[in-house]
C-alpha cells in the first residue's frame, strides 16, 4: 500500500494503492511531498484542517491534490503528511477531511523539485481490486 | 481514423462517426512520423466531435499530446450553438511570447554577457513558485489587472504607453471580470505578477542571426546582428487556478449539457450558457493577468539592461516588436464560406497569425502582417515570421507556437545524467542561469524537436512566412 511516481511526457503521474479512500488521500499527500521536496529534511511548523468535497472518489482525489498544490503555490506551504483522514458520504457526494502537517518553506532556503500546476482528469482512474483501491492521476507540471 | 495526404504540407482526417467536421493536420511526411508516435491525432478527432465546431479541427505542425485538446490545436466554434472548453486553452492561460528589439549589437551584448545574464536573473523573479516578497496586488488592483491587462502595468509605471500598440489585442481581452475569479485564484496570483515561473518559461538574450525577408524585417525593426530579448511566460498560478476550478465547475454541469465527452479534460459548456460565459470571463481575466505579467517583466528587463549599459532604455532602443498569446480562446470575426461570422477561436499551443492588411495588425506592420513568434530551444534558434496572406482561410489565422518536446522530463534527466548543461552551452557561447536544480537538464536542447522542421511546414503551408532567425547567447530559466 503506497504510491509510485510514473513518468509521463512533460508531466508526472501518481499511482496509488490503499485499503480505503482515506488511504488513497494520505498516500497522495506523501506523493506530493516527494514531488516538491524529495527526501529533503523538512520539519512540521504548522498544521491545517482540510475539508474537500467531491461527487465521487475521482473528483475527491483531484480536488484533494489541487488543494495541496494551492497550499504550496499560494502560501509556500509544503504538505508533509496527512493524518486522521476520513472520507464520508454526505448528500449525493463525498467529503474528505484530515489534518495536514505543513512546512512553511517560503521562509526557508528551499527550492522545490517540481512545479505542479494542477491535478487533471486525464486518464484518471480509481479501481476496486481484491486488495483494496488502486488509482492513477496525472499532474500537469 | 483514416489520414489522407492532401498536399505536401497537410493531411486530412475525413469526417466520420461522431465527428462534425474534418480534421486538418499541417505536417509533411517527416513531421508526421513523429506526430504518429503520440496519441494527439485522436485528440484532433475528439475536438472535431464537439458541438458547433466550424470548418475543421486544425492541428499545427508542432502538434503533440495535450490535456483534452492537443497542443497545437485550433478550433473555432459558432457563438449560437458552439461550446467553449478550458481544455482548449490549457492550464497556463495566455502563455505567450514577447520579443523586444534593441539598438545594441551582438558584440556589445556578448562583451558584457555574464553581467547581463546575472543582472536579469536577479531583476526578474524566476523559478518554481516564484513570487514577490514585497509586492502583493490588493483586490482592487487585481480587479483592474483582470479588466485592463497590460495597460494596468503601464499606468502603474511598468513600461511605456507605446508598448500596448504592439501586443495582441493591445494587451487586453474584452470581458475580463474579477467577479468571475475565485478568492483562491486571487490568493494564488496576488504575489506572482511580474514573475517568470519555471519549466519551459524563459527570458532569452539573442541576436538576429539570419534575415529571410528584408522588407518585413525592416518594418519589424530587426537588423541582422542586432540584439533582441524574448520573454516566454503566462498567467502563472492565477491562470492554473482559474483553469482547475473551471474544469471542476463544468464537470459538475456536464450532465445538463448532454455533450458526448470522450475525455473528461475536454469538458465544455455552450457559449450561451451561464457556465460558458462564466468561464469566458474568468479565462479573459487570467489572459489579461498574463499580458500584465509580460509587461512587468519587460519593465524589469529594461531596468536591468539600463544598469548594465548605463544608458536609458530609450537610447538603447528597447522596443516591443510584438507579444502573442498561444493558449487562449477569443471571440473573433471570420469569413466562413463567404459569410462573416463571429466565432470563439480556441488556440492551444497555437499563435494568431494575421495576414498583411488585417485591421488588427499594428499600423507600422500593416504591409508586413502580424508578427508570429516561434521559439525553439535554448541551444539552437527561434524564428520570427509574419502571418501568411491566406492564413485566415487555412487556419482561422493561426500558426505553430514552438518546437514541442520529444523527450519527457524524466527521460531528459536520464539522458543528461552526469552532464553539466550550463558548461556545454557556455562552450557554444551561450550563458544560462536557472533557478531550479533540475531545470537545465530537463530543458536541454535535444529534449525538444528542431523548430526548423516546424517552420519549414509553416512556410510551405502558407500559415506564416519566416522573416528572421534568432540565435541565443544568454538564457534565464525558471
Amino acid at each position: 500500500m503506497a504510491y509510485r511516481l510514473v513518468d509521463h511526457t512533460a508531466d508526472v503521474a501518481i499511482e496509488l494503492r490503499a485499503d480505503a479512500p482515506a488511504g488513497l488521500l494520505a498516500f497522495a499527500t506523501d506523493a506530493v511531498r516527494q514531488l516538491y521536496a524529495g527526501d529533503a529534511p523538512l520539519s512540521t511548523d504548522a498544521k491545517t484542517e482540510l475539508e474537500i468535497h467531491g461527487e465521487g472518489l475521482e473528483e475527491l482525489l483531484v480536488s484533494w491534490l489541487n488543494e495541496l498544490i494551492f497550499l504550496f503555490d499560494a502560501r509556500g506551504e509544503v504538505a508533509l503528511r496527512a493524518a486522521e483522514v476520513r472520507v464520508v458520504e454526505r448528500g449525493r457526494g463525498l467529503v474528505a477531511s484530515g489534518t495536514i502537517s505543513l512546512c512553511r518553506a517560503r521562509d526557508l532556503d528551499f527550492t522545490p523539485l517540481t512545479d505542479l500546476k494542477a491535478a487533471t482528469y486525464h486518464g484518471l482512474t480509481v479501481r476496486h481490486s481484491s486488495t483494496g483501491l488502486a488509482a492513477t492521476v496525472v499532474l500537469d507540471t | 481514423m483514416k489520414l489522407e495526404r492532401r498536399d505536401g504540407s497537410s493531411y486530412v482526417m475525413r469526417k466520420e462517426g461522431r465527428m462534425n467536421v474534418d480534421g486538418v493536420v499541417y505536417a509533411d511526411g517527416r513531421l508526421m512520423d513523429n506526430i504518429l508516435s503520440d496519441p494527439c491525432l485522436d485528440q484532433v478527432n475528439n475536438v472535431a466531435c464537439l458541438p458547433g465546431i466550424v470548418e475543421a479541427s486544425y492541428a499545427m505542425p508542432d502538434i503533440h499530446w495535450g490535456y483534452g485538446f492537443p497542443i497545437g490545436g485550433v478550433a473555432a466554434f459558432d457563438m449560437h450553438d458552439g461550446v467553449i472548453s478550458p481544455g482548449g486553452v490549457g492550464y497556463d492561460i495566455n502563455c505567450g511570447v514577447r520579443l523586444i528589439r534593441s539598438g545594441l549589437t551582438r558584440e556589445e551584448v556578448t562583451d558584457r554577457l555574464r553581467e547581463l545574464v546575472d543582472t536579469l536573473f536577479t531583476a526578474i523573479p524566476s523559478g518554481l513558485g516564484s513570487h514577490h516578497r514585497d509586492f502583493h496586488l490588493s483586490r482592487a488592483q487585481m480587479a483592474k489587472v483582470c479588466t485592463t491587462g497590460a495597460a494596468w502595468a503601464v499606468s502603474n509605471g511598468f513600461g511605456e504607453r507605446d508598448d500596448l500598440e504592439f501586443i495582441e489585442d493591445n494587451g487586453c481581452i474584452e470581458g475580463g471580470d474579477f467577479d468571475a475569479v475565485s478568492d483562491r485564484a486571487y490568493e494564488r496570483g496576488k504575489s506572482q505578477l511580474g514573475t517568470l515561473g519555471s519549466g519551459n518559461h524563459f527570458v532569452e538574450i539573442g541576436y538576429v542571426e539570419e534575415v529571410y525577408r528584408e522588407r518585413e524585417a525592416a518594418l519589424l525593426g530587426l537588423a541582422r546582428g542586432s540584439a533582441v530579448f524574448s520573454v516566454h511566460t503566462g498567467s502563472r498560478g492565477f491562470g492554473y487556478q482559474v483553469c482547475s476550478e473551471s474544469i471542476d465547475r463544468l464537470n459538475k454541469a456536464a450532465p445538463r449539457f448532454n455533450i458526448h465527452l470522450p475525455d473528461r479534460q475536454l469538458v465544455c459548456a455552450p457559449l450561451r450558457s451561464p457556465e460558458g460565459r462564466h468561464y469566458l470571463a474568468a479565462m479573459s481575466s487570467a489572459a489579461n493577468f498574463a499580458f500584465a505579467n509580460r509587461q512587468m517583466i519587460t519593465h524589469f528587463l529594461r531596468e536591468g539592461v539600463e544598469r548594465v549599459f548605463r544608458r536609458s532604455s530609450g537610447s538603447l532602443g528597447l522596443n516591443v516588436v510584438y507579444d502573442v498569446a498561444h493558449n487562449i480562446a477569443k471571440i473573433e470575426k471570420h469569413e466562413v464560406q463567404g459569410r462573416s461570422r463571429t466565432l470563439c477561436v480556441h488556440r492551444k499551443g497555437a499563435t494568431r497569425a494575421l495576414p498583411p492588411g488585417h485591421p488588427l495588425v499594428p499600423a507600422a506592420y500593416k504591409d508586413a502582417g502580424q508578427p508570429v513568434l516561434i521559439p525553439g530551444d535554448m541551444g539552437r534558434y527561434s524564428y520570427v515570421a509574419v502571418g501568411g496572406p491566406d492564413s485566415l482561410h487555412k487556419s482561422f489565422g493561426s500558426c505553430a507556437h514552438g518546437a514541442g518536446r520529444v523527450m519527457s522530463r524524466k527521460a531528459a534527466l536520464k539522458s543528461t545524467k552526469g552532464r553539466r548543461i550550463d558548461d556545454e552551452l557556455e562552450k557554444k557561447g551561450i550563458i544560462v542561469r536557472a533557478a531550479g536544480r533540475k531545470t537545465l537538464r530537463e530543458e536541454f536542447p535535444q529534449a525538444y524537436k528542431d523548430v526548423a522542421d516546424v517552420v519549414r511546414v509553416v512556410k510551405k503551408a502558407g500559415l506564416a512566412l519566416p522573416v528572421a532567425r534568432l540565435a541565443p547567447v544568454g538564457v534565464i530559466k525558471g
